[in-house]
């Protein structure tokens, strides 16, 4: 179960990210130049690497109580940071993310900046546009995959999570050569969130010198217990948005969507 | 709130030898919902 849950988590918060970075690469590639921008992909791909050479050995050489500890106590930060979101966003109080919008505003950016080379490169705006967002979007993916890969002791099945996310995502990119704005991207926010902050609980707690109930078999109720809580926080935050701040005279605002994480997305 | 309840969590381990593995989702749930409410009230 933990194996399944460690690929398909790192699978869907890589795919998250991928669909931003391939937003950014589009729009720098599209309204710039290809191959600068393919040089900043490759160079930010190449600090990643690095990134994973140095960290994920350097992870195994800590005990792996001080290891679930920290990391546990990282990831369920990290999740509930995701979680707020994808309920502020899905309940209304805050924008869906909108790829199209944002392909938009970078297409716009891109045309209106100056042409230029620099050290070697013929498009350095295509070249540091396209590095920075696949760097800085990597760089979540990497936390991700390392930490569940080094707790699980399967850094292996996380690469291949990782590994098979990005080659899914680059495809359909590549396929429509058009940003991903189809894809249900709250939802899969939403269960990333549910899913780091259940495991960053779980390895927290263990940590800690917490012995579970029934051991891994905990996140089996771990993980509904968080999806329930966050669903009935969404379908609150629905309901009090709706109803809108209460002043005299002014009608309710309107309740988007029927489910409770996917209202609107997707569209 | 994540690293004040791993401390507590911590301390009831080795300080009282209790197993308190309810804490921390207790206060996870907690905190979700006091960021949720902060924001919310922030953004009207």
């Amino acid at each position: 179960v933990n194996a399944v849950a460690l690929v398909l988590t790192v699978f869907v918060a890589c795919a998250v990210e991928a669909v931003e970075a391939l937003t950014i690469v589009l729009a720098a590639g599209l309204t710039r130049e290809w191959r600068s921008t393919f040089q900043g992909m490759a160079i930010a791909l190449a600090v990643l690497a690095v990134v994973v050479a140095v960290v994920g050995p350097a992870l195994t050489l800590f005990p792996l109580g001080v290891l679930r500890l920290v990391v546990g106590a990282l990831l369920a930060v990290f999740g509930l940071q995701w979680l707020r979101k994808a309920i502020l966003r899905a309940s209304g109080y805050q924008d869906l993310h909108d790829e199209s919008g944002i392909y938009q505003r970078q297409v716009t950016a891109a045309r209106a900046a100056a042409a230029g080379g620099r050290h070697g490169v013929h498009d350095w705006y295509a070249f540091t546009l396209s590095f920075k967002g696949v760097l800085l979007e990597g760089l979540e993916v990497v936390f991700i995959a390392i930490t569940f890969g080094s707790n699980q002791g399967s850094i292996g099945l996380a690469a291949l999570g990782a590994v098979a996310a990005v080659l899914v995502v680059a495809a359909v990119g590549v396929a429509a050569r058009a940003p991903l704005a189809r894809v249900p991207e709250n939802t899969m926010k939403f269960a990333v969130g549910v899913m780091l902050t259940s495991f960053g609980v779980f390895w927290g707690a263990e940590g800690a010198g917490v012995s579970w109930p029934g051991h891994d078999a905990a996140l089996l109720v771990l993980v509904p217990v968080i999806v329930l809580v966050a669903t009935g926080y969404t379908l609150l935050l629905r309901r009090a948005h709706a109803a809108g701040p209460a002043v005299p005279g002014r009608p309710p605002r309107a309740a988007a969507g029927t489910s409770p994480v996917t209202s609107g997305e997707g569209s | 709130v994540v690293a004040v309840a791993l401390a507590g969590t911590a301390l009831l381990v080795h300080a009282a030898g209790l197993n308190p593995w309810w804490l921390l989702p207790v206060c996870v749930i907690a905190a979700l919902g006091w960021s949720l409410r902060r924001a919310t009230a922030r953004n009207g």
